[in-house]
């Protein structure tokens, strides 16, 4: 928990502390006097950038309920702020807190409106805080911060008040189903005995207050929570409880308040305010008197604060995040060293294996592979010498049939069917290879008889046809174009000796011939 | 709320160790996660290193089963020429050697600069160091049976591997019977020349 410094302020004194690690250091009392100022702006010089929290216990203050409508928004702001305005003309520190909303048809809001209507009290404190550059939290009523004890003291009294000597005399502090009503300050009285009967007499008192005021009825029994921190009311109960049946005291003195809080008993001892600042040092009230104008230097602080706290998180989670990696890639970087001894291992019994190889140009692999793509291109070699020997024969067989060119080719069936270069061709595997002939001839002893001429290529086609390594046998050219899909034309003067019947035909191969 | 320059003033400095404080992270986180990423990557190429070792480790039986089995053949590759640069000089004395074998009359010839030979199979991993030099073939035949002979003697040469490509044989306007000792047929014909870079180094 953060630093900061506890004030409270009341008509006589004002009592200061610092608040570090949940604990009240440097309790100091000044007069309320110009040596009491002096004196706590001396003090002040020692609390560098502290923010500043303070009680004011005084009579000076009021405390009051409204009921307003059920408004929201800019709407209730507005409206609350009017409702300020015309309570509290003469001061500057006052606000107001939501309640509750009650359970009529209207569903009203519930406000507590609380001010301190003597501000001049607090004038020369402030002077000395703003003197001292240190930024004023918030100002809140003692009545307020007792709210808390209820919690802290686990009280679960329908009527409750609790009852606790301060520097300002004696403060009484009414909660109604655990919900603050009413405060009331009686300043101290010097002697034991009186002051007890007098302190006695004032809650007896209150009682008739509440009594009046219908927020407690007679028969009801009222429990008291009396803090006496310095022992002065120990008389107190016995007192009270000779004056009216129907309330029931509690008593916890210095030691128990000792356990019940945790203070040390010398923090106790050194001021009757040491509880309520011990409280406030715990948990701020909501309900903060202080004009905005004197909290604004705090707001611009805390905001600070939160923006350092917030580098500071980033910070250390970056650094948190960062040791992790680090950390992680340290047991990699590990892992990666055992993996490269045992790889080391591998190649050392790998080289002591090979040792024993008979030497080789390359590796293993390239060996086979390079064996195999040579035994591969050696299935797949081929020569014109099987197509020779087809024509040859049908060649022996149709003697009128003579050729003029031949041309062999070996390619791919792509290549071989878009007549394309086959160096610039995309890879074929050799298994798609095809042989394919083309040849070029004429019939001899022609005569002008192309159905005669005719009839000895197709008796050729066929021959050629009828081998078992070849696929097909394509017409490209005839001696008479007959197709009924292209022109004709040609004379019937014929010069004997003088007429050619040629043709073109191709053989393609069967795959893998 | 609004801002006032006062506010800006007072925040000016939690601001600023924000900012260092967001630059210091991002640089830690940067520079830590690019260390893990490193060691990351390490760590998986040792473990690839790793697992290649052992294979390799627990195929050295097999390893030494090829070698023993395709040794004996690469050299006889790499003598004839298939293994390694191109042997043009053996090519052109093989090529005169065969065609003086064949009885022809002389072989006229042009060599292609390399190329990549495309009829290998893809599957193999040393089918693109295969190169082919393309030589064009021209010379007269009596009959096709020359033609036959010459490339049964280009072969016999074993002065390297090569592939027919094409052949053609032209009467180029002779007509009649074949005449005794003369040429009467021009042969062209195309052929590659293949050879293997046993490195792999690519052109």
């Amino acid at each position: 928990m953060a630093a900061k410094l506890l004030l409270c302020v009341s008509n006589d004194q004002a009592t200061v502390a610092v608040w570090r690690r949940r604990r009240l250091l440097s309790c100091t009392r000044f007069e309320n006097n110009e040596e009491g100022w002096t004196a706590f702006g001396n003090f002040l010089r020692g609390a560098h950038g502290l923010p500043v929290h303070i009680i004011v216990d005084t009579v000076d203050e009021d405390f009051r309920f409204e009921t307003l409508p059920h408004i929201r928004g800019r709407d209730r702001t507005e409206m609350v702020g009017r409702k300020l305005k015309q309570l509290y003309r003469a001061t500057p520190y006052y606000s107001c807190a939501l309640q509750e909303r009650e359970s009529g048809k209207r569903r009203d809001d519930r406000y507590l409106f609380a001010a301190f209507t003597n501000p001049d009290l607090l004038i020369p404190w402030l002077r000395a805080i703003e003197a001292a550059s240190l930024p004023v939290s918030g100002i809140y009523p003692l009545a307020l911060v007792s709210a808390s004890l209820v919690e802290r003291l686990k009280l679960k009294h329908r009527n409750l008040l609790i009852i606790s000597k301060n520097s300002a005399g004696l403060r009484q502090t009414f909660f109604k189903d655990l919900k603050f009503r009413i405060s009331r300050l009686t300043p101290l009285r010097g002697t034991t005995d009186v002051a007890d009967q007098h302190y006695a007499d004032e809650i007896g008192n209150t009682r008739m207050y509440l009594d009046a005021l219908t927020v407690t009825h007679v028969d009801d029994t009222l429990e008291l929570v009396i803090l006496d921190q310095d022992g002065s009311l120990s008389g107190l109960p016995s007192a009270i409880m000779r004056g009216r049946p129907n309330m029931h005291c509690q008593y916890i003195d210095i030691n128990g308040i000792h356990a019940r809080f945790g203070i040390p008993i010398a923090d106790l001892e050194a001021s009757t305010d040491t509880l309520h600042l011990y409280l406030l040092g715990e948990q701020a009230p909501t309900l903060n008197l202080a004009p905005s104008y004197l909290t604004s230097t705090y707001q611009r602080f805390a905001a600070g604060r939160w923006v350092y706290a917030a580098s500071g998180a980033t910070l250390v989670g970056a650094v948190i995040w960062s040791g992790v990696n680090v950390f992680q890639a340290m047991g990699i970087d590990q892992n990666a060293l055992i993996t490269q001894r045992q790889t080391q291992d591998y190649q050392a019994k790998y080289q002591q294996v090979t040792a024993q190889f008979p030497e080789v140009p390359t590796s293993a692999d390239n060996l086979r592979h390079t064996v195999e793509i040579a035994e591969q291109i050696r299935a797949g070699l081929r020569s014109p010498e099987a197509m020779f020997s087809i024509i040859s024969h049908a060649l022996d067989v149709c003697p009128e049939i003579q050729l003029q060119r031949l041309e062999w080719h070996y390619r791919d069936s792509e290549t071989t069917n878009a007549g394309a270069n086959p160096a610039t061709a995309p890879a074929a595997a050799p298994g798609n290879l095809l042989q394919t002939g083309i040849l070029q001839g004429e019939v001899t002893r022609f005569g002008g008889n192309y159905r005669a001429a005719m009839n000895a290529i197709n008796n050729f086609l066929q021959l050629i046809a009828q081998d078992n390594a070849v696929a097909e046998v394509k017409v490209l050219k005839l001696p008479l174009d007959v197709r009924s899909n292209s022109g004709l034309n040609g004379t019937t003067m014929a010069i004997p000796g003088k007429e050619t019947a040629q043709f073109e035909i191709a053989v393609i191969f069967k795959s893998g011939v | 709320m609004q801002l006032k320059p006062k506010d800006l003033a007072a925040m000016k400095m939690p601001l600023l160790a924000l900012a260092i404080a967001v630059a210091a992270s991002f640089a830690m986180l940067e520079f830590s996660s690019n260390q893990r990423a490193r060691s990351e990557k390490q760590h998986r190429d040792q473990l690839t290193a790793l697992q290649e070792a052992r294979i390799r480790y627990q195929r050295s039986g097999d390893e030494r089963e090829t070698v023993t089995h395709y040794l004996q053949t690469y050299r006889q590759l790499e003598k004839i020429g298939f293994v390694g640069a191109e042997q043009r000089l053996n090519w052109v004395e093989s090529l005169r050697a065969a065609n003086a074998q064949a009885g022809l009359s002389g072989v006229n010839y042009q060599l292609t600069a390399q190329e990549p030979y495309p009829y290998v199979a893809k599957d193999n991993p040393v089918g693109d160091r295969v190169r082919q030099s393309r030589m064009r073939l021209s010379f007269g035949v009596l009959h096709e049976g020359e033609l036959t002979r010459l490339f049964r003697a280009l072969s016999a040469q074993q002065q390297g591997l090569f592939a027919l490509n094409s052949c053609s044989l032209d009467r180029a306007g002779r007509q009649g019977a074949p005449l005794p000792g003369q040429a009467n047929l021009t042969a062209e014909c195309e052929l590659s020349w293949l050879t293997i870079d046993p490195k792999g180094e690519k052109s």
